[in-house]
C-alpha cells in the first residue's frame, strides 16, 4: 500500500468523522456508517506501522481521535440513574442536615440567652430588616423580579460553593453548612427575641424547604466527593473521585433545580401576608413532594448498580 | 497521556500545557470581567433612566454572581467544549475517554471552578494541575475531563511521538469475538471436545469476517495467531 493511499484514506476518514461529529451519526447513510467503522479499524491498525511518514501519522491521529469521539460517544441513556446518587448520599445528607440544624439551634439558643450576640453574628442589614415595620414588603412586581434574579445568583453560588469546597477534603463543605446554619439560627433567635418570630416563619415557609434542602444536599455531595478520594477503596484516587462525580451529578442537578425553584418563591411569595395555615401547609407540601419523588426514583431503580 | 481504543490500540492525546491553559483562562476572565462591568454600568444607566432600579439593581448583582460558573459553562455547552479563550488557543475540553464531554461533565467541571479559583487567581487549580500527570484541575478530576490541543503543531508533535501500540494480530477484531476466544482458551473451563471444536470454527469464521486479510487462513492458523496475541500457550 502506498503512502498516497494511506493519506487519502486518512483524509476520507477525517472528513467523514468530522461530518458525523457536526451533523450527528444518524445523518450518515448506512454505507457511510459502515465505512466509518471499517476505516477506523483500518486506521488504528495502520498507525501501528512505524514506516509511515510524519504527515500521514499526524493525519491518522487526528482522524482516529475524531472518529473515536463519534463512534463511542456515550448516549444520555448511559447516565447514572438518580437512585444511585441518592443511595450514596443518604447518610451524608443526614450528617449535613445535623450540622446545619445543629449549628442553627446552637446559635439560636446563644442569641436568646445573650441578645447582644446578635450584633456580632447577624449582618446589620438583616437586623434592620427584622426591626423594620414592613418586613419583606417590597411594593412592586419589578422589585420582586429583581430580587428573584438576585436570589438565583446568590443561592446558586452558595450551594455550589458548599458542593465544590467538599472536594478539598469533605470538611469545608460542612463548615459552609455550619456557617449558614449559624446565621439562620442567629436571625431566628433575634426575631424571636424581638417578638417577630411569626413573621420570620412566614418569610421562610414558602421557600425554606427547597432552598435549605438544596444547601444540605450540596453539602452532602461535597462531603461524599471529599471522602471518595480520601477512602478510594481498591480504585485509584483519581478514578474514585471521577466515579463519585459521575454518580452524584444527577443529585447536584436536582439541588440546582431546587435553588432555581426557590428563588421566585422567595422573590414573589415570601413577602405576601399568607394565612397561617398556608405557612404550615406549603413546607409540608414541599416535604411530601420531595419525599415522594425520592421514593419514586428509588423504586424505579431498586438496587441500581453503583 | 494514552487513550485506550476499543479497536485494540492506544492513541496519544495532545494535552494542553499550563501556559496555553493559563492564557486561555486569562482571556476568558478578561471577557467575563468586561461583561460583568458592562452589565453593572448598563444596569446603573437603565435604573436611572427608566425608574426600574428595583429590577435591574439586584438582577445585575445576581447575574454577576452567576458569571464565573455560568459564563464558561454556557460557552462550553454551545461550542462543544470551547470558551472564547480556548477557541483562540485551539484548546477543547473532552471526556477522559476521548469522546466529546457531556453536558453533565461540563456542568460539574464549571461548578468546581469555584474552588479551583480559591483563595485567588486559580491557586487551588494551579496546584492540582501541577500535581496531575494529565494537567487536570480539580474540576477536570471530578468531571473526568481533559483539555487537549487542536492546533496543527500539536498534530505534528503527535505524528512525531506516537503510534498506536495495537497488536497486528488483533486489530479490527471486535472485543466480543476476542472474549469468546479467551473463554475457549481458559484452561479452567471444561468444554466437551466436539462443542469446543465447533465453537473454535465459529470464532475463526468471525475473525475472517472482520479481517479480510485472513480469509485464506485455516482455522488452526487463526487460532495460532489468537493464542499468540492473547498470551496463551500453543
Amino acid at each position: 500500500v502506498s503512502h498516497v493511499d494511506d493519506e487519502q484514506r486518512a483524509e476520507t476518514l477525517y472528513s467523514l468523522a468530522s461530518r458525523a461529529s457536526r451533523d450527528g451519526l444518524a445523518r450518515l447513510g448506512d454505507a457511510e456508517v459502515l465505512k466509518l467503522i471499517s476505516e477506523q479499524r483500518w486506521a488504528v491498525g495502520r498507525l501501528a506501522s512505524l514506516e509511515l511518514p510524519l504527515v500521514v501519522r499526524s493525519l491518522l491521529n487526528a482522524a482516529i481521535l475524531r472518529a473515536h469521539g463519534v463512534l463511542h460517544r456515550r448516549s444520555t441513556s448511559s447516565a447514572v440513574p438518580l437512585a444511585v446518587g441518592l443511595r450514596r448520599v443518604a447518610m451524608s445528607t443526614l450528617l449535613s442536615a445535623a450540622v446545619f440544624f445543629g449549628s442553627a439551634a446552637l446559635a439560636m439558643v446563644a442569641v436568646l440567652a445573650d441578645p447582644w450576640l446578635s450584633l456580632s453574628l447577624v449582618p446589620r442589614q438583616l437586623l434592620a430588616q427584622i426591626d423594620g415595620d414592613a418586613w419583606g414588603s417590597r411594593g412592586s412586581t419589578l422589585s420582586n423580579l429583581g430580587m428573584t434574579l438576585f436570589y438565583w445568583g446568590n443561592n446558586l453560588r452558595a450551594s455550589f460553593l458548599a458542593l465544590s469546597l467538599g472536594v478539598l477534603a469533605g470538611l469545608p463543605a460542612l463548615l459552609v453548612l455550619a456557617f449558614n446554619g449559624m446565621l439562620m439560627g442567629a436571625v431566628a433567635g433575634s426575631a424571636i427575641h424581638r417578638g417577630v418570630g411569626d413573621r420570620l416563619w412566614a418569610w421562610i415557609a414558602p421557600h425554606g424547604v427547597p432552598e435549605i434542602g438544596a444547601l444540605i444536599l450540596c453539602g452532602a455531595i461535597g462531603w461524599e466527593l471529599g471522602l471518595s478520594w480520601i477512602r478510594p477503596g481498591s480504585s485509584r484516587r483519581r478514578d474514585a473521585l471521577a466515579t463519585a462525580g459521575r454518580e452524584l451529578l444527577p443529585v447536584a442537578l436536582v439541588a440546582a433545580l431546587l435553588v432555581i425553584a426557590a428563588a421566585p418563591l422567595e422573590g414573589f411569595v415570601a413577602p405576601l401576608a399568607l394565612p397561617w395555615w398556608a405557612d404550615v401547609a406549603i413546607p409540608i407540601a414541599w416535604v411530601v413532594v420531595l419525599g415522594a419523588a425520592s421514593r419514586y426514583a428509588l423504586w424505579r431503580n431498586p438496587g441500581a448498580p453503583a | 497521556v494514552h487513550l485506550d481504543l476499543p479497536e485494540h490500540g492506544q492513541l496519544q492525546l495532545p494535552l494542553a500545557g499550563m501556559g496555553r491553559r493559563g492564557v486561555a483562562a486569562l482571556v476568558d476572565l478578561a471577557l467575563l470581567a468586561f461583561f460583568g462591568l458592562f452589565v453593572v454600568v448598563a444596569a446603573a444607566v437603565l435604573a436611572g433612566s427608566t425608574g426600574m432600579a428595583d429590577l435591574v439593581g439586584p438582577g445585575a448583582i445576581g447575574l454577576t454572581f452567576l458569571l464565573p460558573v455560568g459564563g464558561p459553562l454556557l460557552f462550553e455547552l454551545v461550542q462543544s467544549g470551547q470558551t472564547p479563550g480556548k477557541r483562540m488557543l485551539d484548546l477543547r475540553v473532552i471526556s477522559a475517554d476521548g469522546t466529546p464531554a457531556s453536558a453533565g461533565q461540563l456542568f460539574l467541571r464549571n461548578v468546581v471552578r469555584l474552588v479551583d479559583f480559591l483563595p485567588f487567581g486559580y491557586f487551588v487549580g494551579l496546584v492540582a494541575t501541577f500535581s496531575s500527570k494529565r494537567t487536570q484541575r480539580l474540576g477536570d478530576l471530578v468531571a473526568a475531563t481533559l483539555v487537549i490541543r487542536e492546533d496543527a503543531q500539536a498534530l505534528v508533535e503527535l505524528g512525531l511521538t506516537s503510534h498506536t501500540k495495537v497488536s497486528q494480530e488483533l486489530h479490527g477484531i471486535p472485543e466480543a469475538v476476542l472474549r469468546g476466544a479467551r473463554l475457549l482458551l481458559d484452561p479452567m473451563r471444561d468444554i466437551e471436545q466436539v462443542a469446543r471444536h465447533q465453537r473454535e470454527s465459529e470464532v475463526a469464521a468471525l475473525v475472517r469476517r472482520y479481517r479480510p486479510d485472513l480469509v485464506a487462513e485455516s482455522d488452526e492458523a487463526i487460532w495460532t495467531r489468537l493464542r499468540r496475541a492473547l498470551g496463551q500457550p500453543a
